[in-house]
């Protein structure tokens, strides 16, 4: 692939902040056509450049990006705007422009100080992809804060009668462990001595440094990408959050900032320290299995349908990091797999949450009951997302487990067993929830006589994902054949020696 | 020595164009109260703040220009065959813009602040003969000019926080501020007195030199060292000897207390850049510990007190105390990278302080008082001031993509970096303790903006702020955001600054 010398990522992230200011100053009505028509340069670039993947790439370096761009930046300390998507951060680009223009789509009922909420919808967009594509650990990290500084404002003015302490929660959790993971590129940066912070070419000599040094950056890494993610045990901000923050934050929450913390891994960490990560690999193992399992019992005693949801994805991430620490081709594939499916699959999700929330007024399960004749349509909808995530074949949730579980034999064996346990609980809850919610009595708890259906704008974005989600169910191709090359290069930088993967971790 | 005295004065015999901006701002503090006299009136009142502006732009478009063209630059300011006293290198000039942008704002600030005074014409002429004070630190270049800078500064600034005379709390700020400033200049002059009884010179080179040769690590120099430090200390205020700077703080015009926290602060480090990393450089193993000690000290005691405050300006004076902490980094590490880093962060903290003083200054008209819970719902009130605050705030915190992170991140990372290859090991905890520090601040950061943000005040009444005011405020909030995105602006000056400084 020839390399354009148009910085297409860097106009695209421009385009982005400039329509988050002008956004924020515009009248209700302008704001949503004009953030709507922002939003679809981020999706319009995001679906072109899913097919401008080059495919064949063998080494990890600029030449495996599409549209690198270096571009001088601080000198004195070695950081620079470097940008570039290669077959791992593709899909993540495609998927934050998809979800940011359906949340602004799904946000036209919203009339609380419309213009600032999407302003920061936007700028949340611009540091999301920021995240997505730099490559470069300063600027990396500078996005990566970014993100934390307009969804905190998002859940503080916006969101529930608790959001005050969701919102000091969000922030402390994500701030504290991002400022380990500071330390830790330091630490990589001033070790690697390169006097660069460039992640291809950090990569090209960090995994030689001593294994004790790679296992402290990494563990700073496991900490500030593992609360992002999250995993067990720094997971307890995410239900919060999700439940006070308004529906088109936990849409992007959901869909979006959480992959940010696998892609962490992949792009930032694994690559650099390999050893680091070896030595780690059978803490990140038990982590994923316990927040996969554990999350999803706890999902099953909440009465909130959003933090049932929340719940359920800390186990699907939970999935997707087990996955990656598989180190096979099946499981990275499956782990990057499930970051995209549950992307479409939450984000619909927690748009059917909000159409409950909105048009029946509660959100408890227990208080519903009966809603399938009120809102068919919205019933449809919540239904099939429901099933798509617990991983019905034939929608993409279902391609990306059974990825997973694959890599999971490949690479240890019969600990399938524990990962497996997870499928019929997590079945277990979205049916129990079904069926209270909208089938059987119908509820006296709430005044059913009131309860409408969801207006256009909520179930034509939920519909356009569910749809997505059965395209990639049935055409996973689409997206395997560059998440193949991404996950390969990653493997490849890792450079281990991983022809036994089965013994590597009895030993 | 004895040179007859119509020899000093003539214009042939020594390079005084360099000298030019302090010339503009002496000749301007000393003919303003003349022609203040004339001023008559609110108007009038207003017209000297304008007036005040203007000298310190001219001034400030001087020194930009030689540093951005070189002129006149690296150039010893020497009178007939006096040796010289003065320099004019990238570092002064980097600490004279500190020092002429903060007065400017402060100054911009007061044009109605200050016009509530019966009298503000000394207060003016005072702004400008303490920024006159500063940037002599900056340019000095032995101990001699060094302490009179301080002083020519300090005594300015004695007055100019006791300038609300009928205010009982500003009189205790005076008065606190004269006789703690009064005591740490004796300290610090005594500590002089021992340097020059060790190294028979107060210049710096020629400290240097002579303790470059094994003079000075004994218990005189320490002793020295302990009497300078304990001087310094009390100048930009590190634990243990902060008490007065939450008082004074609080007791000042608001204004002054963001000329204080802002500028004497940054004059306060241009002093202990030049004594510690010129003079005493080579006898750094005598002091960088106890500046480490101090620097950690500094940074948790006041980080965990401020988590208590209830008052906006107490709450800033400890955010000032902590952040001399932080900069105490730059002076402990002393490499170039680090000096830079520290010149950086003091530029930060000189736009972050100040204009967080100015906003402060601006709701006072608003019955918004000290308080913090005063601040409850400024959002609905005024959201420009509202939201320039939170970013202020954020960004002392240290919070991507503001400049206060990018200036932490340099300052922290360079004791990262010395503590990996000059085996410094207990520099990494130095660094440790910066960030956890950092994270501690956020908590009282983030109580204000929540008070601003999410909670609603007893007051709807919207706020306007005067319009000089919002200039200036505009100003900070641009640089803010502009200096964290685009970092080189200052960090390649301070980079030049660092290496003309260091020998």
């Amino acid at each position: 692939m020839d390399h354009t010398t148009i910085p297409l990522i860097p106009i695209v992230l421009a385009i982005v902040l400039a329509g988050s200011i002008i956004t924020f100053f515009l009248a209700p009505q302008a704001a949503r056509r004009f953030a709507l028509f922002v939003s679809l340069f981020p999706l319009a670039y995001g679906t072109w450049v899913l097919t401008q993947i080059p495919l064949a790439a063998t080494a990890y370096d600029a030449a495996a990006m599409t549209d690198y761009i270096e571009l001088p930046w601080i000198p004195a300390i070695g950081a620079a705007f470097t940008f570039g998507i290669d077959g791992i951060s593709a899909p993540m680009v495609f998927l934050t422009g998809l979800t940011t223009t359906l949340v602004i789509w799904y946000s036209w009922g919203e009339t609380n100080r419309t213009s600032q909420y999407l302003a920061l919808m936007l700028l949340i967009q611009f540091a999301v992809i920021g995240v997505f594509t730099a490559l470069d650990y300063f600027l990396f990290y500078i996005f990566w804060e970014l993100v934390i500084i307009p969804m905190f404002f998002l859940i503080l003015l916006w969101g529930g009668p608790n959001r005050r302490y969701a919102a000091v929660k969000f922030f402390a959790f994500t701030f504290v462990t991002s400022l380990i993971m500071l330390l830790g590129i330091m630490a990589l940066y001033f070790q690697a001595g390169l006097g660069t912070f460039n992640m291809l070419e950090i990569a090209a000599v960090s995994p030689l440094l001593d294994t004790g040094v790679q296992t402290l950056i990494f563990a700073a890494f496991l900490i500030g990408f593992g609360a992002k993610m999250p995993l067990v045990p720094v997971h307890t901000w995410l239900p919060d959050a999700h439940v006070q923050a308004p529906t088109g934050g936990s849409v992007i929450l959901a869909a979006v900032l959480l992959k940010m913390g696998a892609y962490g891994f992949l792009r930032a960490a694994l690559p650099s320290v390999p050893e680091g990560f070896m030595e780690l690999r059978t803490l990140v193992i038990v982590l994923a299995l316990v927040s996969m399992v554990y999350t999803a019992l706890v999902a099953l005693a909440q009465r909130d349908i959003k933090s049932m949801i929340a719940y359920s994805s800390i186990s699907h991430m939970g999935a997707a990091m087990l996955g990656f620490a598989t180190l096979t081709h099946l499981g990275l594939v499956g782990g990057l797999y499930m970051m995209f499916a549950h992307g479409l699959i939450s984000a619909a999700l927690f748009m059917g949450a909000g159409i409950i929330q909105h048009h029946a007024g509660t959100r408890l399960i227990p208080e519903l009951g009966g809603l399938a004749e009120k809102m068919p349509m919205a019933t449809i909808l919540i239904l099939a997302a429901f099933l798509a995530s617990l991983g019905l074949p034939g929608m993409a949730g279902f391609v990306a487990e059974i990825l997973i579980l694959l890599g999971t034999y490949e690479a240890f064996g019969f600990l399938l067993i524990v990962a497996v346990l997870a499928v019929p609980i997590t079945a277990g809850y979205y049916l129990w929830a079904a069926k209270r919610t909208f089938f059987g009595a119908p509820t006296t708890r709430i005044d059913l006589s009131k309860v409408k259906d969801a207006a256009h704008y909520e179930y034509w974005p939920m519909f356009l994902l569910i749809a997505l989600a059965v395209l990639f169910g049935v055409a996973p191709m689409i997206l395997t054949g560059m998440m193949d090359t991404g996950s390969d290069l990653v493997l490849g930088a890792m450079d281990l020696d991983l022809a036994h993967p089965v013994q590597e971790v009895d030993a | 020595m004895n040179l007859p005295l119509a020899q000093w004065i003539r214009p042939e015999d020594f390079t005084w164009q360099p000298l030019v901006p302090e010339m503009l701002l002496l000749l301007g503090a000393l003919v303003l109260p003349l022609v203040g006299l004339k001023l008559k009136g609110a108007t009038g009142r207003r017209d000297m703040g304008r007036l005040t502006v203007i000298v310190l732009l001219g001034a400030l478009v001087l020194v930009g220009w030689m540093m951005a063209t070189g002129a006149y630059l690296d150039l010893e300011i020497q009178i007939a065959e006096y040796p010289a006293l003065y320099e004019v290198t990238m570092f002064s000039q980097f600490l004279k813009v500190i020092f002429l942008f903060v007065a400017i704002v402060i100054a911009l600030a007061s044009i109605e602040y200050a016009s509530a005074f019966r009298n503000p014409i000394e207060y003016y002429a005072l702004l400008l003969l303490a920024t006159t004070g500063m940037m002599v630190v900056a340019s000095s270049r032995d101990l001699i000019t060094l302490f009179i800078g301080i002083e020519t500064a300090s005594l300015s600034t004695y007055v100019l926080a006791g300038y609300a005379k009928n205010d009982r709390y500003s009189t205790e700020a005076g008065t606190k501020y004269f006789i703690i400033g009064a005591l740490s200049s004796a300290i610090f002059l005594y500590g002089i007195s021992l340097v020059y009884g060790i190294t028979g010179s107060v210049r710096f080179e020629e400290i240097a030199l002579a303790m470059g040769n094994g003079l000075g690590m004994d218990s005189i120099g320490l002793a020295a060292i302990v009497l300078i430090l304990v001087g310094i200390g009390f100048k930009v205020s590190l634990v243990p000897f902060h008490m007065w700077a939450p008082d004074v703080y609080h007791g000042a015009p608001d204004t002054v207390a963001g000329f204080l926290s802002a500028g004497s602060k940054a004059m306060g480090f241009a002093a202990a850049f030049k004594i510690l990393l010129v003079g005493m450089a080579a006898i750094k193993a005598q002091w960088d510990l106890i500046l480490g000690i101090l620097a950690v000290l500094t940074m948790t005691v006041a980080n965990i007190i401020a988590l208590r405050q209830t008052s906006m300006k107490r709450l800033l004076a400890y955010s000032s105390i902590a952040h001399a902490g932080y900069i105490l980094i730059a002076v402990i590490v002393g490499t170039q990278y680090a000096l830079a880093g520290g010149l950086y962060h003091l530029t930060t903290n000189a736009i972050m302080k100040g204009t967080s003083f100015i906003i402060i200054a601006a709701l006072a008209a608003y019955a918004i008082g000290d308080r913090l819970t005063d601040y409850k719902g400024l959002r609905v009130r005024n959201p420009l001031l509202a939201l320039t605050l939170a970013i202020m705030l954020l960004s002392l915190a240290g919070v991507p993509p503001f400049a206060g992170f990018a200036s932490k991140f340099v300052l922290f990372s360079s004791a990262v970096y010395e503590s990996f290859t000059e085996g410094h090991q207990w520099l990494l905890w130095l660094a440790i303790a910066a960030v956890v520090n950092s994270l501690i601040s956020l908590f009282y950061y983030a109580k204000i903006i929540r008070y601003m943000f999410a909670e609603t005040g007893t007051s709807t009444e919207p706020i306007k702020a005067p319009l000089a005011t919002n200039i200036a405020i505009l100003i900070g909030l641009v640089l803010i955001v502009l200096l964290g995105i685009w970092p080189q602006l200052v960090l390649g000056p301070a980079m030049e600054a660092a290496a003309s400084l260091l020998p």
